[in-house]
């Protein structure tokens, strides 16, 4: 909120007078309100591996994060050339493989990655497109200096907590909205359903059926499945609702079957389809790949997709950008140490309390170090699976992340941030004026993941 | 040679299923060695089924059965006609980068044994061809083959281990060490027309075929160490015994599923 020379930055100079202008215990009665809202929207997120309380609501926080329509702007060509390359980088790797041929990325690399999916290979999706989907996460270090930190091609979360962050904010600030031009965010469900239309399988006739298909209510983002069904005016289905026949896939209903066009499945690739991925899955549909592979169903985001955002293949983002566009990233990337290199695998050993420890295959914030607030304890145990299996770690300096002001017992006191912004690809690339803006609670933490107590806020992005 | 193939699969289902739906790879190719004079698979679904190329180049069928049923029977019955052309395949049609085939599956991960066998062959021999027969004899002299020591879940470090194995392990063994070797290999299933001294006496056969420069794929069977000659009929291809099976399925229903399994291959005389 406050710029380099101390001033408040124009942006947030209206939210400041807001803030002086509440009276006392204000703040802390709005809080209060937002918790009531969310409780009565129902909106949860379990956390995994903890006994007790295994839903509970995200911290909500009532100062918005301000982002203007200058740096908005080159957020968003930055990251719609982003998501132009990963599409092309999934097509490439999962057809002639140029990019390797070209010796841009190391054949190993892709060939022996666990995300890499061999059964995707010559299969071409609706349109070319393979991640319909994207929420990009990005921290900003300065002004107009954005970072991304993960492309989160698979099948991103969050989107919900955007449209009813600003749904409460509506409620709790009405006046707010007055002084500001704030994009709208609300038309994301509208967009998402166009987006998903547009990349039914060229035989389909008519209007496409789009289903969403959920693990099911014991998924942590299950209440987003529903959210998002809802919103979207479509079924909401489990693995059991769906069925394969003749090639094509049919959903139950009371009266007679319904065939399914565009599965929007907020399942991992591993329990889609039990005769292709993972037999013990219960999950998915058997057959349901077999279809996808036949022409007659689109799935949304494709299998493999993961390769992409492989914490592994993130390095070499910047060079695939460039093969793929011959423009130069907009975006940084995070620099990251390669722990197989010997000279990089020492720096980083000699320097952990400086910086970040990610494992390749994790997520969510679990198992990962973060160097200035780490034990000495960690370190040494970080060092010890480093040495074991150097390929299974990412190593990145640890970031300034900008700090947005958070309204805490005390008061008002800044706290460190990051985005994500939600992006559609299908006809044409959609990206919605806002994200999730997660936030760090704990003073000084860096680690925003709602598993490990982070909270969210309301996102704004003016118009000009 | 003509070679004349009947092959059955039946199930008997312990309670009615409900639904069933199963992946075929059971049709062979046309290749530089093998014709198909006539194939057809007959079961409940076929005439529904969804014909599509996984990304080996296999034609696939998925079929799938709506009303309750207590059995089953995949009935395959064809002629194919069949040349030597010492194990050379070529490229086949809708085939993906042979360089795929270094790719490392949970089957044929290679241990330390495994990587003493690459070790013990890199360098040695003056060309592919070489190297791989080698490969061959280094293999039988490893593992003798042996029915019932070995299921479709061990893996080739598990079968070198043992000793012991069938088709899919010497299979299975010889993929590892290519790998290891950075040398594109994959599994292959077929039909074979069994001679005296052959090993595998049921007619369904599983060996692997090699990238080989100049060439593209040739194919060895290193459970008799050989090349395939006018004697076997390819079906399909895959990463390893899972990813290449000629027939994978799934039910609705509980309790067991009896399965019998007879084939018949036989060089057809001429008339």
């Amino acid at each position: 909120m406050v710029a380099a020379n101390g001033d408040i930055r124009t942006s947030y100079r209206e939210i400041a007078d807001w803030l002086v202008s509440q009276p006392k215990g204000g703040l802390k009665q709005k809080a209060r309100d937002a918790e009531a809202i969310f409780r009565r929207l129902g909106i949860t997120f379990a956390v995994y591996g903890s006994n007790e309380a295994n839903e509970r609501l995200i911290p909500f926080d009532i100062v918005p994060r301000i982002i203007s329509a200058a740096e908005w702007r080159k957020l968003e060509r930055g990251i719609e050339q982003r998501v132009r390359a990963m599409n092309a980088f999934l097509h490439d790797i999962y057809h002639r493989q140029e990019i390797i041929r070209a010796g841009r990325v190391p054949e190993a690399l892709i060939l022996q990655n666990s995300a890499f999916c061999p059964q995707m290979i010559d299969q071409d999706p609706a349109l070319g497109v393979y991640s319909h989907i994207i929420g990009v996460d990005l921290v900003r270090v300065a002004e107009n200096e954005f970072y991304v930190l993960e492309d989160n091609l698979r099948t991103p979360s969050g989107v919900s907590y955007m449209i009813e962050d600003r749904e409460a904010m509506m409620r709790l600030v009405p006046e707010l909205f007055a002084r500001y031009r704030v994009a709208p965010v609300e038309h994301y469900p509208e967009n998402l359903r166009r987006t998903l239309q547009s990349v039914a399988p060229p035989n389909c006739a008519g209007d496409p059926t789009i289903v969403v298909l959920t693990p099911g209510i014991y998924n942590s983002a299950f209440f987003e499945h529903s959210f998002l069904a809802d919103e979207m005016g479509v079924e909401l289905c489990q693995g059991d609702d769906l069925y394969v026949d003749d090639g094509c896939v049919y959903m139950r209903t009371t009266q007679k079957p319904k065939r399914v066009d565009v599965i929007y499945r907020r399942i991992d690739d591993d329990f889609l389809d039990p005769l292709t991925f993972r037999p013990d899955s219960t999950l998915g549909v058997p057959g349901l790949f077999a279809a996808y592979r036949a022409g007659n169903v689109t799935i949304v985001n494709a299998p493999g997709t993961g390769i992409a955002d492989d914490k592994a293949v993130y390095t070499y983002v910047p060079q695939i950008i460039e093969f793929y566009t011959g423009e130069k990233p907009i975006l940084n990337n995070v620099p990251t140490y390669n722990c197989a290199n010997d000279e990089e695998r020492n720096y980083v050993l000699d320097h952990l309390e400086e910086l970040v420890v990610k494992e390749v295959h994790g997520s969510g914030g679990y198992g990962m170090m973060v160097g200035p607030t780490s034990t000495r304890k960690m370190r040494a145990e970080f060092a010890k699976r480093i040495k074991a299996r150097p390929n299974n770690y990412i190593v990145q300096p640890t970031l300034a992340l900008s700090t947005c002001p958070t309204f805490i017992e005390k008061g008002i006191a800044p706290r460190h941030v990051d985005l994500r912004p939600f992006v559609l690809v299908g006809d044409r690339i959609r990206i919605t004026p806002g994200g999730l803006t997660r936030v760090a609670l704990k003073k000084g933490s860096l680690v925003v993941n709602s598993s490990q107590g982070g909270g969210t806020k309301d996102t704004w992005i003016l118009e000009d | 040679m003509e070679i004349a193939i009947e092959h059955s699969t039946v199930h008997i289902y312990e309670h009615p299923v409900r639904y069933g739906v199963q992946e075929l790879r059971l049709t062979p190719p046309n290749t530089p060695s093998q014709q198909v004079l006539d194939w057809r698979i007959e079961m409940p679904g076929i005439e529904g089924a969804a014909k599509w190329f996984d990304a080996w180049g296999n034609l696939v069928h998925l079929v799938n059965q709506t009303r309750e049923h207590s059995d089953l029977e995949i009935r395959v019955t064809g002629l194919v006609g069949t040349s030597d052309a010492d194990g050379i395949i070529g490229e086949l049609p809708n085939s993906p980068t042979p360089r795929i085939f270094v790719r490392e599956t949970p089957l044929t991960r290679a241990d330390r044994s495994l990587s003493a066998i690459a070790a013990s062959l890199e360098g040695k021999h003056r060309d592919q061809i070489a190297l791989y027969h080698a490969l061959m004899e280094a293999i039988r002299e490893r593992v003798e083959f042996d029915a019932g020591q070995t299921d479709m879940t061990t893996s080739a470090a598990d079968a070198l281990k043992s000793g012991h194995g069938v088709c899919q392990d010497f299979a299975h063994i010889f993929l590892s060490v290519c790998r290891r070797l950075d040398l594109p290999a994959r599994y292959v299933t077929g039909y074979l027309v069994v001679r005296e001294g052959d090993v595998g006496a049921e007619a369904q056969h599983a060996w692997v075929e090699a990238d080989v420069a100049g060439l593209g794929w040739v194919g060895f069977d290193p459970a008799n160490g050989i090349c395939p000659d006018d004697h076997y009929v390819r079906l399909a291809c895959g990463l390893d015994a899972a990813d290449a099976a000629p027939i994978r399925g799934i039910r609705r229903g509980s309790g067991t599923d009896t399965l019998s399994v007879s084939v018949s291959v036989l060089k057809q005389t001429q008339q």
